[in-house]
């Protein structure tokens, strides 16, 4: 047995490596707490937590790379791991720390075979020690690490234990040279494991059927039952989300709005006063307004997880799914999409298979989002004022149509676009517990950080160019600040090609004004309830009472009402199934890589929208004439 | 592509054919390279010995500490053999 050279330096670059439901993420979180950002690894869409510990002298950097079965399997994860593993187009790590099931060390010491095949030192953490021992299993580090080479510390990742001896590991990491099993060979690895088993572990686990998690799976995952609990699990988390964001979404409005007013006292009238006021602050506001719905549908998500229910309930949305071309794991984009669909786009990356992350993708923006209500509200309003039945039918309505048009569309991707089934889903179902408010609380801070910052940098650019589009050239100063309002629009660069483009939208009901509200709203949907205000009632304060019944009694050029009942219908569907949210179109960019799906995303979605307005327009004209 | 044993023993069933609380032995999965290496890792490979939990979709399956979700679609392609039988 030899020992490797450059034993003895302290590690300072160290991947967590290991299968999914051991504690990894816990144990980074619990190392690293808020020292660390999510970012892509080099070349590809798989997310990386990168973060830092000093203890004494010593920095240490981790990566918590994402959890993993194989390093020999074909998916992206795999080849990801195994290129940050060697350094490939990354920094080459000192140091691996695997993670692995003390309840279930044979499965877990495949992959740990696989690293101690790589070129690097390495520490493996038992977690779970605590559950291996209630349930009768006692393990003997010291002789496990001779059996394996390399040091052996068990850590309880929620509480924290033994992250010292862990530390202390890593002062001074080995590797020795063992005989180890050919990666591949089944058989061989088993029988290595059963070798090192015997010899370090004490005891026999009991896993005995009947338990808590078996009766709670047979209601869970029932063909109906399990339906009603997903329904009750999700009336719940939205009825959570849309009750406790209301509060801190008028707080934000609030502080930018205070913002927009002391700006306007400090800054003179001009060009600068426009762009900081109408330009910076309303087009991060429009955004970051969303953010307390963002922070708890992935807090929620996050529990959720932890207990253990998503693994279930992808299992209950896949015989729904399915039928469309997606497999069951797309139902938690799906569920972000009803906040935003940039969220939703990033969590498509849950989604192992390639063609079943790209449908997912593509249809994810069909869902409602939060940005859509304002604009629902006003068409609602305006359709059905004074009948609260039909009202809430019509909202239900919104939804169901952005579903249904989601599912049609994943259906026609796979027999053309995307052809062939989903992959059939093979999962594993980590037993239920108590979910970890620490683990769920940086998980949400990190989620929130990369929305921000996404806010800040490609959202912020594109609502700046959309509100010079409307607010240049400037018009001469009118004594009537309405006129002005509607003269500004009407003559600038974004009124000038709303009116060119009007052609387009005539056979919909729309005349120049909406054409613009549509226009403009490819910033952020919600623009057009505010553009349309500053068209049709030279205000764009919509709050105002007076101000909803003068957009309801806005006239044509022809006298006749702008909101009739074929043009709101219109628009209404309009607004459910087009994309209008040019910050969406980056991120799908990004995320498959190619402006091809990110354009196709655009234009199917845009012509769905106008066929389907053009025919409700058609169609209640016919039934109002 | 797809991987047909021409050795199927008569004693072997699909997966989806087991009893509930049935102990089984994996015979042969015929499922191309990439799905059987992706349920090898997961500790379902030749000769790994389970518990059946709950048939259907999924049906679940004990695996030593793994428990496992599969779609049907898989386990009607997994043939096993009952413990009773192959031991």
């Amino acid at each position: 047995m030899s020992t490797l050279d450059s034993q003895s330096s302290a590690a300072t670059s160290i991947l967590l490596l290991g299968n999914p439901n051991v504690g990894k993420t816990t144990l980074f979180n619990r190392l690293c707490g808020l020292r660390s950002a999510t970012a892509n690894f080099p070349g590809s869409t798989v997310e990386a937590r990168v973060g830092s510990s000093t203890r004494g002298s010593v920095k240490r950097k981790f990566t918590d790379l994402p959890g993993i079965y194989s390093l020999h399997t074909t998916d992206d994860l795999a080849r990801v791991c195994t290129r940050a593993l060697d350094g490939t187009n990354c920094e080459q790590p000192d140091t691996v720390v695997v993670v692995a099931d003390a309840t279930n060390l044979r499965r877990n010491l495949t992959i740990v075979n696989e690293v101690l095949h790589h070129d690097v030192r390495c520490v493996v953490v038992l977690s779970m020690a605590d559950i291996a021992q209630k349930s009768g299993l006692t393990i003997d580090c010291e002789k496990l690490g001779t059996h394996l080479g390399c040091a052996v510390v068990k850590v309880n990742p929620r509480s924290g234990a033994g992250i010292d001896a862990l530390h202390v590991a890593l002062d001074e990491p080995r590797k020795t040279k063992v005989s180890l099993p050919e990666v591949g060979k089944y058989k061989e690895v088993n029988a290595w494991a059963n070798e090192i088993i015997a010899d370090s572990v004490g005891g026999k686990l009991a896993v005995t059927g009947g338990t808590l998690t078996d009766r709670l799976d047979k209601v869970c995952t029932h063909p109906v039952l399990g339906i009603f609990v997903f329904a009750a699990v999700m009336i719940g988390l939205f009825w959570t989300i849309f009750t406790l964001a209301a509060v801190p979404m008028d707080l934000i409005d609030s502080v930018f709005g205070y913002l927009s007013s002391i700006a306007t006292s400090v800054l003179p009238d001009g060009a600068v006063h426009d762009f900081i006021v109408n330009g910076v602050i309303a087009g991060i506001a429009g955004t970051v307004v969303f953010l307390p719905q963002i922070c708890l549908l992935f807090f929620l998500i996050s529990l959720l997880e932890d207990t253990g229910y998503l693994a279930r309930a992808a299992f209950v949305m896949d015989r729904v799914l399915r039928r469309f071309g997606l497999p069951g794991q797309s139902f938690v984009p799906f569920l972000s999409a009803h906040a935003c669909a940039i969220p939703a786009i990033m969590a498509a990356r849950i989604v192992p298979d390639r063609r079943d992350r790209l449908a997912t993708i593509l249809v994810a923006p069909f869902f409602s989002c939060s940005a859509r209500l304002p604009v629902y509200v006003l068409l609602v309003g305006v359709l059905f004022a004074n009948q609260p039945f039909f009202a809430g039918l019509a909202f239900f309505g919104c939804y169901a149509l952005g579903a249904g048009a989601a599912f049609l569309t994943a259906f026609i991707m796979r027999r053309t676009v995307l052809p062939g089934k989903s992959r059939p889903m093979v999962l594993e179902l980590p037993t239920y517990k108590l979910p970890s408010l620490r683990t769920a609380i940086l998980n949400t801070i990190d989620r929130a950080w990369v929305f921000l910052k996404n806010a800040g940098t490609v959202i912020l650019a594109i609502v700046v160019v959309l509100w010079w589009l409307s607010a240049y050239p400037k018009v001469e100063p009118t004594q009537n600040d309405s006129i002005q309002a509607t003269t500004q629009l009407s003559e600038s660069y974004a009124g000038q090609i709303g009116q060119f483009v009007s052609p387009v939208f005539a056979p919909l009901g729309y005349d120049w004004k909406l054409t613009i509200g549509v226009m403009t709203s490819f910033a952020a949907r919600e623009v057009f309830v505010s553009t349309i205000a500053v068209l049709v009632a030279g205000s764009d304060d919509v709050e105002d009472e007076t101000i909803m019944e003068k957009i309801e009694h806005a006239k044509r050029a022809d006298g006749s009402p702008i909101f009739n009942a074929p043009t709101s219908a219109s628009l209404l569907v309009f607004f459910v199934l087009a994309m209008q949210c040019l910050p969406t179109i980056a991120v799908t960019r990004r995320e498959t890589g190619s402006w091809n799906w990110a354009f196709l995303q655009l234009g199917y979605m845009t012509v769905l929208a106008w066929v389907c307005a053009f025919i409700t327009f058609q169609v209640v004209s016919g039934i109002v004439s | 592509m797809t991987l047909v044993s021409p050795t199927i023993e008569h004693d072997c069933i699909p997966l989806s054919q087991l009893g509930e609380r049935e102990k089984a032995v994996v015979h042969v999965a015929e499922l191309d390279h990439n799905e059987r290496e992706a349920l090898a890792a997961m500790g379902l490979h030749e000769e790994a010995t389970f518990e059946l939990c709950q048939q259907g979709q999924p049906c679940i399956i004990q695996v030593e500490a793994t428990r496992l979700g599969i779609s049907r679609e898989v386990t009607e392609r997994i043939m096993v053999r009952r413990c009773g039988v192959c031991n």
